[in-house]
């Protein structure tokens, strides 16, 4: 039933801030160029996931509790790994053309850096002028 | 015996009379749903907010309302302590015998709690968040505010509280949010620095 929980959490955690992405801007973070197709996945995502649990799981004596334990078990799980998730998989995505990051998402730092750059960018850009400033 | 025991008794009277609203209440009570939805609001509040400015001051918001509800937990905690060591102010819905129908509808649609039924932890949690999130966008609070309400008439439907546990667990989660606001301000350079090391790996 954990496991069940876990992946509700990582799934509605997932769709929520794709849209969120969606909705800010921070195209760093997106799995889509499109902002509608962001925000059309994140929805589907959240609703499918709350229609699944709910249609399959059966509640009542003997059922599941989602009590504290369980909730704070599937929140750090599931919506860490979806976090998790969410940075890593748009830097995959734009591996391959790879870029130098964008002069605008180098002068703000933290989640407004990554309305045009994707964390790998930022990570790989850091390091290299890190190392221009050693030598 | 709580005061409000026949209006729990009409409430919880409901439960058979279709399938359709039971299976409703059965999602509404769960702690599957209100509580999941209300995550999912923070987290798009913290990622989703314009503007570098207005988000850091939602993200401070939201570091107030995590406060305020472990501090609310921590009040309705140690209220139902107080009961295991005096005794429980009153039984739970289900356990009531004027109240037949509750054990039913508990069985069938949630489960045995075993802490005290007064005040309701749930609602203290919830109220906890509502109330808090208010200081940062009032929409946001409205749909949380509903969602309380929605839990609210869930748990007692499914007969786990009285209307009295779930005012009690609201009330106190409004001090405790009202608590946390004002702790976070007090403690605002803390904040700022939480916020700004969560900054570095773009987390806020």
């Amino acid at each position: 039933m954990v496991w069940e929980s876990i992946l509700l959490m990582f799934c509605i955690s997932l769709g929520t801030v794709q849209i969120a992405a969606s909705w800010a801007d921070l195209k760093g973070i997106s799995f889509f160029k499109n902002e509608i197709a962001g925000y059309v996945f994140g929805a589907l995502l959240v609703i499918g996931s709350f229609v699944w649990f709910f249609a399959t799981v059966k509640f009542g004596q003997g059922g599941p509790k989602g009590q504290h334990d369980d909730q704070a078990l599937s929140v750090v799980l599931g919506g860490g790994s979806a976090l998790l998730i969410t940075f890593v998989l748009p830097s995959l995505m734009r591996l391959r053309s790879f870029r130098q990051p964008s002069e605008d998402g180098l002068s703000v730092d933290g989640l407004e850096a990554l309305k045009e750059n994707t964390l790998f960018e930022l990570i790989r850009y850091k390091r290299s002028s890190h190392e221009k400033g050693k030598e | 015996m709580p005061p409000d025991w026949e209006l729990s008794g009409w409430i919880t009277d409901l439960y058979g009379n279709s399938a359709f609203l039971d299976e409703l209440m059965k999602v509404l009570a769960s702690n599957y749903f209100a509580p999941k939805v209300v995550v999912l609001i923070g987290l798009f509040i913290w990622f989703g907010t314009r503007g570098s400015v207005h988000r850091e001051r939602n993200q401070k918001v939201i570091v107030g309302v995590a406060v305020g509800t472990m501090l609310g937990f921590l009040i309705a905690e140690s209220l139902c302590l107080f009961q295991d060591h005096v005794g429980d102010f009153w039984t739970r819905p289900y356990d009531n015998e004027r109240i037949p129908q509750a054990y039913e509808a508990m069985n069938a649609l949630y489960f045995p709690l075993s802490d005290s039924s007064f005040p309701s932890n749930a609602m203290c949690g919830l109220a906890a968040i509502a109330a808090g999130i208010g200081y940062a966008t009032r929409r946001a609070a409205v749909v949380i505010w509903v969602l309380v309400i929605l839990w609210a008439l869930g748990r007692m439907y499914v007969g786990v509280h009285y209307p009295i546990d779930i005012a009690g667990g609201i009330l106190i989660g409004c001090a405790a949010a009202f608590v946390g606001r004002k702790l976070a301000l007090a403690f605002d350079p803390a904040v700022t620095s939480l916020l700004r090391c969560a900054r570095r790996f773009y987390l806020a």
